[in-house]
This record gives C-alpha cells, sequence and structure tokens, in this order.
C-alpha cells in the first residue's frame, strides 16, 4: 500500500541516485531531474488527449444511443492511434497570403501553457515537479497566457473565419478569467496559502467542494468557457465560422492545437480537484490513483455538458460572463470574508 | 530554491521541443504537392474579397479594460486574501472599502452600457 | 577527454550568471525587434515575449510574485489590450515606421533615447548596491500584504480609486468613439 502511494517518488529517486553515481554535481543532477519531469509531463499530456479523444466518441456514441468508433481494434480502442498516424502522415497547407513565420509560431506556442500549469499541479503527496508557494497564482498566470496563441493563429492565417475566432476566443477567454481569479481567491482566503499542496492538505476532514460550493460552480462553468468547450465553443462554432481560429490549419499543427485543447481541459479539470475536491486525499487507494479518479469524473461530466446542451448565443454569453457569473463571484467573497470572520471569532 | 526556475525554463524548452518535433516528423512523411488552388484562403469556396485584416469593433477593447483592471485588483487581493484570517476585523473594513471601490467601477461600467454585445 | 575532466568543467559554470546573459540577450534583441519591426502585429507579439523575459529576469532574482504579477499583468492582460487596440486599426497592412507620426523625429528621438539612457546610467552608478534582504522578504507573499494593510493602507486604498477612475475615463473615451460611428 505503501509502496503503491509512493511509486513515482521511488523512481524519481533511484534515477537521481543513477544520475548522482555517475558523477554529475548536484546543479546537473537537478536539471537532467527537471528533464526527467519534463518528458513525464510531456508523455501524461499526450496519453490524456490519445485517451480522452477515443473516450469522448465513446460516450457520444453512448449517449446518442449508436455504438461510436467500434471498427479498429476490440471497442475500437486504437481508432485515435489510428487518427493519429494519419494526421502524421497530412500534408501542412499553408495559406499564400498568410503571415507565415507567425503561422507556423502559434501551434509551437500553444502547448506550452498547459504544460507549465502541469507543472505545478500535485497528482499525489509530494508527488509535483515545482511545487512554488504561490502555485494557485502561477497556474493562473500561466494559464492566462494561452490567449496569445489562439489570436497568432488567427490573424496569422489571414482570412476572415480565423480573425473573427480568435478575436472570439480571446475576448472570452479574458472575460471567463475573472470569475475563475475570483472563486480561487474564495478558496484562497479560507486556505490563507497559496501553495497548492498545502490547500489539499487542509482538505483531510472536509473538502472545499462543502465549504465553497457556489464558487465551484462558478469555477466549473468558467472553466467550461474559458477551454472553449461547449455550450460556449463559439470560437469554433462550425456552424458559422467554419473552425474558428483552426480554418487554415492542417496535419500536425492542426493536430497540436487539438491536443493543447485536451491538455487544457485535463488542466483545469487537475485545478478544480485540487482546490474542490481533496486533491490526492481519499481512503484505500493509493494518492495518485485517487486523483486521476476525480480528474476522470470531472472530465465525464465537461464531456457529458458538450453533448447534452446546445451551444449558446454570442450575446448571450458575454452578458452571462458579465451579468451573472461575476456579480455572483464577487457576493461570494463577501459572504466568505464575513464567514470567516465569524467562525474565527465566535466558534 | 533556485532549481524551481530552472524547471520551469526546462519545461518551457521541452514543450517547445516537443512541439517542433511532431512538426518536423510530421514534414518526412507527408506528400507535398502544392498549387495554387490549394494555398488560397479558405472562403467556403468563393473568392476572397478584400483583405481579413480589417478593424473591430471597440467592445473588444472595453473587455480587455475591464479585464485589466480586475487583474490588477487581483494582484492586491490575493496577498490581503493570504492574511485574511490573521488580520481579524481590520481585513473585513479594508475588504468593504476596496470593494466598494471595485463594485462602484463594475456597476459604472455596466450603466453605460460595456458590457452590451451590441 | 575523460569523463571526469568534462564534469569538472560543468561544476565551475556559475549557471545563474549563465541563465542571465541568455535571458538578456533574449530580452534585448526582442525589445530592438518591437521598434524595427515594421509589421504592427509582429511587433506586439515580440513587446509580449519580451515581458516574458522581464518575468524571467524577476525569477532569476528569486522575487517570485513580482514575477508572477508581471506574467498575469502585462503578458496576460496588457498584451490583449494592447492586440485589441491594434484591431482597431484600419489599415494594418502598413509599415508602421512609415505611417507612425513619430518615426520621422529620429533626431529628437535620438536625443530623447539618450538623456534617458544618460538618467538611467548614472542612477545606477550612483546607487549602492549593497541591499541585503532576504530572500524571504522578497518572496513570502504574507510580508506583503502586512505591507499593503498596515505601512501602505493609503496607497493600497488609492490604488482601487485610481483604477475606478481610470476604467471611467476609458468607457467615456470608448462612448465617444461609439457615438461618431
Amino acid at each position: 500500500m505503501e509502496f503503491l502511494d509512493n511509486i513515482f517518488l521511488y523512481g524519481t529517486s533511484i534515477i537521481r541516485s543513477i544520475i548522482t553515481w555517475i558523477g554529475f554535481d548536484p546543479a546537473i543532477t537537478n536539471m537532467i531531474m527537471a528533464a526527467v519531469y519534463t518528458v513525464a509531463i510531456l508523455v501524461i499530456c499526450t496519453l490524456v488527449a490519445l485517451f480522452y479523444v477515443l473516450y469522448e466518441r465513446k460516450l457520444a456514441g453512448f449517449i446518442q444511443y449508436r455504438p461510436g468508433p467500434n471498427k479498429l481494434g476490440p471497442f475500437g480502442l486504437f481508432q485515435t492511434v489510428a487518427d493519429a498516424v494519419k494526421l502524421l502522415t497530412k500534408e501542412d497547407i499553408v495559406p499564400r497570403n498568410a503571415d507565415k513565420a507567425l503561422h507556423f509560431l502559434a501551434p509551437l506556442f500553444v502547448f506550452i501553457p498547459p504544460i507549465l500549469a502541469l507543472g505545478a499541479i500535485p497528482f499525489g503527496n509530494k508527488l509535483v515537479a515545482v511545487d512554488l508557494n504561490i502555485g494557485m497564482l502561477y497556474i493562473l498566470a500561466v494559464t492566462s497566457l494561452s490567449t496569445i496563441p489562439f489570436f497568432l493563429a488567427g490573424w496569422s492565417s489571414n482570412n476572415k473565419y480565423t480573425m473573427l475566432g480568435a478575436m472570439r476566443a480571446v475576448s472570452q477567454k479574458i472575460s471567463y478569467e475573472i470569475p475563475v481569479i475570483f472563486s480561487v481567491l474564495a478558496i484562497t482566503m479560507i486556505a490563507g496559502s497559496l501553495n497548492m499542496s498545502e490547500v489539499v492538505g487542509m482538505q483531510g476532514k472536509l473538502w472545499f467542494v462543502f465549504v465553497q460550493p457556489l464558487s465551484f460552480l462558478i469555477f466549473f462553468i468558467a472553466g467550461i468557457a474559458e477551454t472553449n468547450r461547449a455550450p460556449f465553443d463559439l470560437p469554433e462554432g462550425e456552424s458559422e465560422l467554419t473552425a474558428g481560429y483552426l480554418t487554415e490549419y492542417s496535419g500536425m499543427k492542426w493536430a497540436l492545437f487539438f491536443l493543447a485543447e485536451y491538455c487544457s481541459m485535463f488542466v483545469f479539470s487537475a485545478m478544480a480537484t485540487t482546490l474542490f475536491l481533496g486533491g490526492w486525499l481519499g481512503p484505500v487507494l493509493p494518492g495518485w490513483m485517487w486523483f486521476v479518479l476525480k480528474v476522470h469524473v470531472l472530465m465525464t461530466v465537461i464531456i457529458w455538458i458538450r453533448w447534452t446542451f446546445p451551444r449558446i448565443r454570442v450575446d448571450k454569453l458575454l452578458e452571462f460572463n458579465w451579468k451573472i457569473l461575476i456579480p455572483a463571484s464577487i457576493l461570494n467573497i463577501f459572504a466568505t470574508g464575513i464567514g470567516v470572520y465569524l467562525f474565527n471569532n465566535f466558534f | 530554491m533556485l532549481s524551481n526556475y530552472a524547471i520551469i525554463a526546462i519545461l518551457t524548452i521541452g514543450g517547445l521541443i516537443f512541439a517542433a518535433a511532431a512538426m518536423l516528423i510530421s514534414r518526412i512523411f507527408q506528400p507535398r504537392k502544392q498549387y495554387s488552388k490549394k494555398t488560397d484562403t479558405y472562403e467556403c469556396g468563393f473568392e476572397t474579397k478584400g483583405s481579413s485584416w480589417m478593424s473591430f469593433r471597440s467592445s473588444y477593447f472595453v473587455y480587455a479594460l475591464v479585464y485589466l483592471i480586475f487583474e490588477v485588483e487581483v494582484i492586491f487581493l490575493y496577498p490581503w486574501a493570504v492574511e485574511f484570517k490573521m488580520l481579524g476585523l481590520f481585513a473585513i473594513v479594508e475588504m468593504i472599502i476596496f470593494f466598494t471601490l471595485l463594485i462602484a467601477a463594475f456597476l459604472f461600467a455596466w450603466k453605460e452600457g460595456a458590457f452590451k454585445w451590441y | 577527454m575523460s569523463l571526469s575532466l568534462i564534469l569538472s568543467y560543468f561544476e565551475m559554470i556559475n549557471w545563474h550568471t549563465i541563465a542571465f546573459y541568455i535571458i538578456s540577450i533574449f530580452l534585448i534583441s526582442s525589445a530592438v525587434y518591437v521598434v524595427l519591426t515594421g509589421n504592427i502585429v509582429r511587433s506586439v507579439i515580440a513587446l509580449i515575449f519580451t515581458f516574458l523575459m522581464t518575468a524571467g529576469i524577476y525569477f532569476l532574482l528569486q522575487a517570485e510574485f513580482i514575477a508572477v504579477v508581471q506574467m498575469l499583468i502585462y503578458a496576460g492582460a496588457i498584451s490583449v489590450l494592447i492586440v485589441f487596440s491594434v484591431m482597431l486599426i484600419t489599415d494594418r497592412d502598413k509599415n508602421i515606421n512609415e505611417t507612425s507620426p513619430f518615426s520621422h523625429n529620429l533626431f529628437f528621438g535620438s536625443i530623447a533615447s539618450g538623456l534617458f539612457y544618460l538618467a538611467v546610467s548614472i542612477t545606477v552608478h550612483n546607487t549602492s548596491w549593497n541591499v541585503t534582504l532576504k530572500n524571504k522578504e522578497f518572496t513570502d507573499i504574507s510580508l506583503i500584504a502586512r505591507g499593503f494593510l498596515t505601512e501602505n493602507v493609503i496607497a493600497f486604498e488609492l490604488a482601487a480609486v485610481l483604477l475606478l477612475v481610470a476604467l471611467a475615463a476609458a468607457i467615456f473615451i470608448i462612448k465617444e468613439v461609439k457615438d461618431d460611428n
């Protein structure tokens, strides 16, 4: 039990001792270990995308009463592998009028914000690449950078659909960033810390979702909007904008955008798990397994929402944010402040 | 302590290498037959009309502005939230003053129609 | 050359200094590109890169809160503001070096920037850099909070007033633009 719980920590310490045994000094050892963490996070990202693409299609099939992909391998398990191979061999088409350098840079950068965010998320007890003291603020800062690649993609393609899609994506992302920040602020007030591991440690008795249900709801809705998922997927609404900012991308570049979308979904679910659902805490099973389970439940809910609700109108989308989510989150902070004060002084 | 930031730097470089490698490997396998029709700008099959680098409505600018102001407030609010439990009643009073100003700004923007799509 | 010799070379290197110079080179070259390029969107992108590299410098100084603020405010919010204001411009395909009214005053421009450079270097030269704050005072967010809410509380509240005024002013300007159309 103890062994399974720490299996990844044992793995890293074995690698570290091998490197030290070869004779590298501590600074180099740390860098090689950082490279190991990076590879681990990249593998997680790729696996997440491969698994959840298939899972989403299967679940969509189940919801719509059809089998979903079922030809390749048992239950269509190899469908995404085949898709990946297909995308690898697709021609990369760059429009003649595009800004070619920026068209190339956008898919190069799109992948970085989710990777940087995953680095600061604790997958288990002590199982985190960078345990920053201001972890939460760091993750918010890094995820707010994800607007730039989308703008780059839309602008550089020199296409009306991509341009409109990019403008919508950026304005939607920045608008919904505000409720996310405020709901995390409420958690900070209760926890009194910005360190992700400490926040998880405080939820031993009671998960924060029970203390802050409104905050969780706001975080979840705004998170779906920020990752451009249905019913908030207007930037790529195919019935009006073809594919939004992705219209002029093909082959591997398109695949990188797709990978980044699933990764940022995963990052957002992992954040919700860490802040509200007690992270790796749970009985019997090893910690990282609990973490993966909780994230999986949240991912399932996101996919379920996508295949249940229709896309909303663009003016409603922004009005819903400014007129409902933001006032609600500000009021929530007020209530939290007074609640915490009363709890500390009178109980 | 400093190694934390080294990890962030290496994560960034790793991400760049991953994306670049994916594109490079794909370069080896993909066919390359480009002709003029293929590299046209896509506009549902029609000839493209005008430049797509047109100017957009000013409402977008207002969203960005309100976002910036909220972000700056957040920088003040996060340290306050971390210390909230320690500061007691004083923090509550501070919060009420600060938030009144924030809400005043927000309501003003609302009244002036900054959040209207049209 | 034996492995141990190579390893001993590695031990002599000061990684901190190397990282500083690498970041500085990227920082300065992207800042120069911001000024020199004729394409306004490329200029904006280079500016965002400059912001991020500045955050890197702050990380090197172990001022992690300032670094994250730099990322959140400058690279996250100000960049979007600039991007959207670029989107208001009508003829974006033109070379900004030609359309900008400021790029014709090469003479006064170089005098102004020369004076600024002089002022900065005099300040740098005259400051005695013997600040020995402990790391904790830069990194500990609760100390920053105490600073905000005890000694500098007036400044803290004034910041809120300033933001209110800024928002009001911006909305009035936008309203005028909207009415003109």
